[in-house]
């Protein structure tokens, strides 16, 4: 249909006609206050209307709050204790800066020699070797610091000199030297040492089971341990 | 120049809300008022009220049917005015509604689609129409009665879907595809359905609308 068939049936003596056969009519009064105030109140309800997520999403902020509260209130203990240690490396890690230093000695020294022959055009090998090896050391410092006294002892860095708490659970433990039984102290985790005691418990021994818990206690006095157990350490002490 | 730029904005910020809506499209409007400002709605009633009962009075004759109507168009525009979207006119949508409205309406009374204009029996007939038109001097009062009812008489004896496009065409000016939007039909049929009724009228009406 083009624009022009559009207008084509305008006829403009009917549309005068039309025009003189109430066109002013409107709607009553009434009818109209009755639209607007319909109009009014739907918009005031949908203003007043909440949606789902709108209505629930406080309660379910401050539950989903609460649970994550309650969740880092009970696993926190156990992420915190100071049992964790770090294995021991093959070799010690200042041996490994020696290597790594005993490495870029030769390596100097060729640097050296091609130098003089080639007139230092290598000099460039020769400092990255060197900048390892101060890495290294660096890094062999940091971790020693880090590394426990436990581990310093089992290595022979230091004379065995761990921690009254921890040398006193090993020597509560064993019986013998703490430096004879640093390792089974300081590389076990407080709930297979529970675990432990839990199992001497029931096998009957009750006294091993009780000095046991009694070193457990000394090295994590805030350590959950359940009442059963706990009972234990109301027997008398083995001297 | 500047200050008087800055005045016009001054005063288009502090003007009263329906000063300006009265320069809003109908489609802005109608999304200010499904965004919850009823003056919009206001503003978009007064707009439409008069065509939009016309169109039903003319069809239904009836002048409770037509509030009837009326009023359920417009409560059908609030309900869903918060899923509008500006896919097509405004008008086009309003009329649409009215017009399912009616043809409810005719099946509901079992009168067949869109049938019988005059029905002096129930309310608003052609005479009441015809009296509408008044402000005139009574002596030409009486003739313009006359001339009236007898547009009145023969848009009654049109068919149907023939009146409703020739009312709807008077009342909106829409074009012939709106108005095949409307009523659901293709354009083609709306531009003959038009050009029938306007015979139609032309034939009956010949020695009077030439005169008017």
């Amino acid at each position: 249909m083009n624009p022009h068939d559009d207008n084509g049936s305008a006829d403009a003596g009917l549309q005068a006609l039309y025009r003189q056969t109430g066109a002013d009519r409107q709607p009553p009064a009434q009818l109209d206050r009755d639209i607007l105030q319909a109009a009014a109140r739907a918009t005031h309800i949908k203003a007043g209307k909440r949606g789902f997520w709108q209505r629930l999403q406080m309660p379910v902020s401050v539950s989903a709050a609460l649970v994550v509260t309650i969740m880092l209130a009970r696993w926190m203990p156990a992420v915190t204790q100071p049992d964790l240690q770090l294995p021991a490396p093959a070799t010690p890690i200042s041996d490994q800066a020696q290597a790594l230093d005993s490495r870029a000695q030769p390596a100097a020294a060729d640097s050296g020699i091609r130098e003089l022959e080639e007139a230092g055009t290598d000099r460039l090998q020769e400092r990255s070797l060197e900048d390892n090896a101060a890495v290294a050391r660096r890094k062999a410092a940091a971790m020693e610091k880090l590394a426990s006294p436990a581990i310093r002892a089992a290595k022979g860095h230091m004379p065995s000199q761990p921690p009254a708490r921890e040398q006193g659970a090993a020597e509560s433990r064993t019986g013998g030297p703490a430096g004879q039984t640093q390792t089974k102290a300081t590389l076990q985790l407080p709930a297979d040492w529970l675990a432990e005691i839990r199992q001497l418990a029931t096998a009957g021994q009750s006294e091993r089971a009780a000095r046991e818990l009694r070193a457990f206690v000394a090295a994590y006095p805030h350590y959950p341990v359940e009442p059963p157990l706990k009972a234990l350490l109301e027997t008398p002490p083995d001297h | 120049m500047r200050r008087s730029a800055d005045t016009g904005e001054h005063d288009r910020l502090h003007a009263p809300v329906s000063d300006m809506n009265d320069n809003l499209s109908d489609e802005a409007l109608m999304q200010g008022y499904a965004g919850g400002n009823v003056d919009a709605f206001g503003c978009l009633y007064e707009r439409h009220k008069g065509g939009l009962y016309r169109f039903l009075l003319r069809q239904c004759s009836n002048r409770d049917v037509a509030d009837e109507l009326f009023q359920e168009t417009w409560h059908v525009l609030i309900r869903n005015a918060a899923s509008y979207r500006v896919t097509a006119k405004f008008t086009t949508w309003l009329y649409r509604i009215g017009h399912h409205r009616l043809i409810d309406w005719y099946r509901r009374h079992q009168r067949g689609a869109l049938t019988g204009y005059g029905d002096p029996g129930r309310g608003a007939g052609i005479e009441e129409l015809a009296t509408a038109a008044s402000g005139q001097e009574p002596e030409t009062s009486l003739g313009n009665e006359r001339l009236q009812a007898r547009f009145i008489r023969a848009l009654d004896e049109l068919p149907a879907e023939q009146r409703e496009i020739f009312v709807l065409r008077e009342e909106t000016g829409m074009t012939l595809h709106e108005i095949a939007t409307v009523l659901d039909c293709p354009p083609e049929t709306a531009k003959s359905r038009l050009r029938y009724a306007t015979a139609k009228l032309r034939a009956r009406l010949g020695d009077l609308y030439e005169s008017a």
